[in-house]
């Protein structure tokens, strides 16, 4: 582990590098909760790429910024509470290390720098209609043609899916094969003909999610990752680069940041929430498990300092971490109250001047709620998350 | 289950090997049947082994060990269910007599690191649930006691009490009281999770010392009480994370329908949930014990409150859901969990509870 002094050292150039390069409108936009267009968030990974840092836990031959755990932590925490805005763009947080690890030469050449600079950008296909937690029981389809592949079926929930350039996609290779052995993982493109997409809005009005059909798409040899039937072991590393980042404790801070900041404004009866014995009380229920779980977080970070592998314990961080983001928001929309409900809080809060009916944040609190209600859901449900602890942590 | 409290720390590790030489579940029983005798063997024994000098210095034939130290040694009498007053007597009251510069401090620092005192504070009165207000109890210019205090956990056998009253100026004293000396009423009780308190009153009782007077006292008792709060979250770790794996070796061996209760996502599912509490519990309190070492006063009180309130809230869930998938045995007086679950219901109501805790964390913040 660096010393203390290294890390703050390290800590005041990413202040220095937010301070200065952070555009000023796009901060003021997440600051307000807002959703920053994608046009917008590619400006702004170009301008880390600029600086080295659009991946920060690639490691440095491939681009990357080459962090330890420690300064990957800092530097997101940096992010959060600078107001920038979240980098969870797929392609740089779990594609790219699984070409790195996975990928022939080529592959990594072709895909890598362009991912660093957002000039492709990647979506994850795995869930379909029929296999969601249970994975294993995808039937997507790639059949032998010539030296490559056709590829047909469907893939659902699907986040950016309509922006993405190229997509990492599970399909069934062998279908006489055990339901997890068939499972090949292919690097798709996006503008080929034969594939579709079609919008799967979140209940927040949002276009997150998309449905994607897949009709006879040619794959060329050259568009497999890793070895045919291995896709299986590539899902599951999907999962293990990013395992102790799902905790989320920069997102919760910042959220903590502004719980504390909403508790200042005047309830209904004119005294500020923090005075509400109660309210305060709830408050500080949710910041003392944030402490817990970041000092969680922290001994695996030692860990990995340590070199030493971490393991499906790790569960407990996005367990805890998802279910704590929720926490703080429901208590974020009882303080702002019917200042959350404007369904479009973008045009709302343009209107401004006298018609503003709070604080920015307050109109975009509950919608962002909405879709935070995926994060127990996503990337292994929670049901899942304490499966995998039972089973194989706690030996029940 | 990695229980967390292994490691080459020596008093750590003599903790655990104390607890697992000394201190079975019989021998539990024999120190709730007979507190005086069993309870006094059983305190000689922990001086013996150097663990009442936990906290006491080095040159007074102590450890002086830190916060975090002291922690782990307390999760380790958590996990064999200690019930000796550890706390109130070699914690709290260490802490208040290394604050105090009186002989009679030094002198009594030394008897109870070798196991020949055992002291407890009396703080609480009725009507004053914990130690932010002004104490009913006065001490004269006299040097004279009189008051009530209540429920002084760990009190009914001590031989030195250190009693917390307002002086002539007004302000917060500590004081040393023989218990046996004039004007000194003890009524003694058992308390359900195996220890004991005492109900006090004093009338006129002489102060042996003055421990400690004015804005030093009050600083002196909320240290003392801050380290008291941590090491009882500490111990509330190593009674939760005992309880967890008795209750899972119970799902995995208990069958019903056809298969062991652990096949239930039901019961296995909420297993995880308490196993995270502890999880989280034990990361917090190693937190807040290094937070207790750099800076007592300030970042230390804010993190002990925070580690008391969380472990305490957690104990509760812990032990209730414990004994509830132990079926009808678990609330039977034979089973062991019943036993954790009250200690760690006890736990929840001293050094201030839940609430208290959580009032004290959003005020320091």
């Amino acid at each position: 582990m660096p010393a203390d002094d290294d890390i703050e050292a390290f800590r005041g150039e990413v202040r220095a590098f937010l301070d200065t390069r952070l555009p000023a409108r796009l901060r003021r936009r997440v600051a307000d909760g807002c959703y920053p267009s994608y046009e917008e968030l590619k400006d702004w990974i170009r301008i880390l790429a600029d600086h080295g840092w659009s991946a920060p836990s690639w490691p440095k031959a491939h681009g990357g910024a080459g962090f330890t755990p420690r300064q990957r932590a800092v530097f997101d925490e940096e992010c959060a509470l600078a107001d920038a805005p979240a980098i969870e763009t797929l392609g740089l947080s779990v594609i790219g290390p699984m070409i790195i690890t996975l990928g022939s030469e080529a592959q990594k050449a072709r895909y890598l720098p362009k991912i660093l600079t957002a000039e492709e950008y990647w979506c994850q296909g795995f869930s379909e209609p029929e296999a969601g937690s249970d994975l294993a029981s995808l039937t997507t389809r790639a059949t032998r043609d010539g030296d490559g592949w056709r590829l047909d079926g469907t893939k659902i929930w699907t986040s950016d899916a309509h922006v993405s350039d190229r997509m990492l996609c599970l399909a069934r290779t062998d279908p006489e094969a055990p339901k997890h052995k068939g499972i090949s993982a292919f690097l798709v493109d996006m503008r080929d003909p034969g594939v579709t997409v079609r919008p799967v809005p979140w209940m927040n009005g949002v276009h997150g999610f998309n449905q994607v059909f897949f009709d006879g798409v040619r794959l060329e040899a050259d568009q497999i990752l890793g070895e045919e039937g291995q896709g299986w072991t590539v899902a599951m590393r999907a999962l293990v680069p990013e395992r102790v980042y799902v905790s989320r404790i920069a997102e919760n801070k910042r959220l903590l940041k502004r719980l504390k900041a909403a508790m200042q404004e005047p309830d209904e009866t004119g005294r500020p929430l923090a005075e509400d014995s109660g309210f305060a009380a709830r408050a500080a229920r949710l910041e003392i498990r944030l402490l817990a779980l970041e000092a969680r977080f922290d001994q695996f970070l030692e860990e990995l300092e340590a070199g030493r592998e971490v393991g499906p314990e790790t569960s407990l961080l996005k367990l805890t971490g998802s279910r704590l983001i929720q926490g703080f928001e429901e208590l974020l929309i009882e303080a702002y109250g019917p200042a959350t409900l404007p369904f479009d809080a973008e045009r709302v809060a343009a209107t401004g001047g006298n018609l503003q009916i709070g604080p920015p944040l307050a109109g975009m609190t509950a919608l962002r709620a909405f879709h935070h209600r995926g994060y127990t859901i996503g990337s292994g449900a929670s049901e899942i998350q304490r499966e995998i602890l039972a089973r194989r942590v706690i030996g029940l | 289950m990695d229980s967390g409290f292994q490691g080459d720390d020596p008093i750590v590790a003599a903790a655990a090997r104390f607890v697992d030489r000394a201190f079975d579940f019989e021998r539990r029983a024999r120190v709730v049947a007979d507190p005086e005798g069993e309870g006094a063997r059983l305190w000689s024994e922990l001086g013996d082994a150097g663990m009442l000098g936990l906290r006491a210095p080095e040159d007074a034939g102590g450890v002086n060990a830190t916060a975090a130290q002291t922690a782990r040694v307390l999760e380790a009498f958590g996990s064999g269910l200690m019930i000796a007053p550890f706390v109130p007597g070699a914690v709290i009251c260490m802490e208040i007599l290394r604050g105090s510069t009186t002989p009679a401090a030094a002198s009594l620092i030394e008897r109870v690191a070798l196991g020949e005192a055992r002291p407890a504070l009396a703080y609480l009165e009725p009507g004053r649930r914990h130690a932010d207000a002004r104490f009913g109890a006065t001490l004269g210019a006299d040097a004279r006691i009189s008051g009530r205090k209540t429920a002084a956990w760990g009190a009914a056998y001590a031989d030195a009490l250190v009693i917390a009253a307002t002086d002539a100026q007004g302000a917060t004293a500590l004081a040393l009281v023989d218990p046996a000396g004039p004007g000194v009423e003890v009524q003694g009780y058992a308390t359900y999770d195996g220890g004991d308190a005492a109900e006090i009153v004093l009338d006129g009782a002489p102060a042996v010392e003055i421990l400690a007077a004015g804005p030093g006292a009050e600083a002196l008792l909320r240290r003392a009480l801050d380290l008291g709060a941590l090491a009882l979250a500490a111990e509330a770790v190593g009674v939760m994370a005992q309880a967890v794996d008795i209750t899972r070796e119970y799902l995995v061996t208990r069958k019903q329908f056809g298969r062991p209760l652990s096949a239930n996502q039901a019961l296995a599912h909420r297993m995880v949930e308490i196993w995270c509490e502890v999880d989280l519990s034990r990361a917090l309190v190693a937190r807040a014990a290094h937070a207790f070492d750099a800076d007592p006063e300030g970042e230390g009180h804010r993190m002990a409150a925070a580690a008391k309130a969380f472990a305490a809230e957690a104990g509760r869930l812990v032990g209730q859901e414990c004994v509830q998938m132990h079926g009808a045995m678990g609330v039977t007086a034979e089973a062991r969990i019943s036993h954790h679950y009250k200690r760690l219901v006890a736990i929840d109501t001293v050094c201030g509870s839940v609430a208290t805790n959580l009032a004290r964390f959003a005020a320091a913040a």
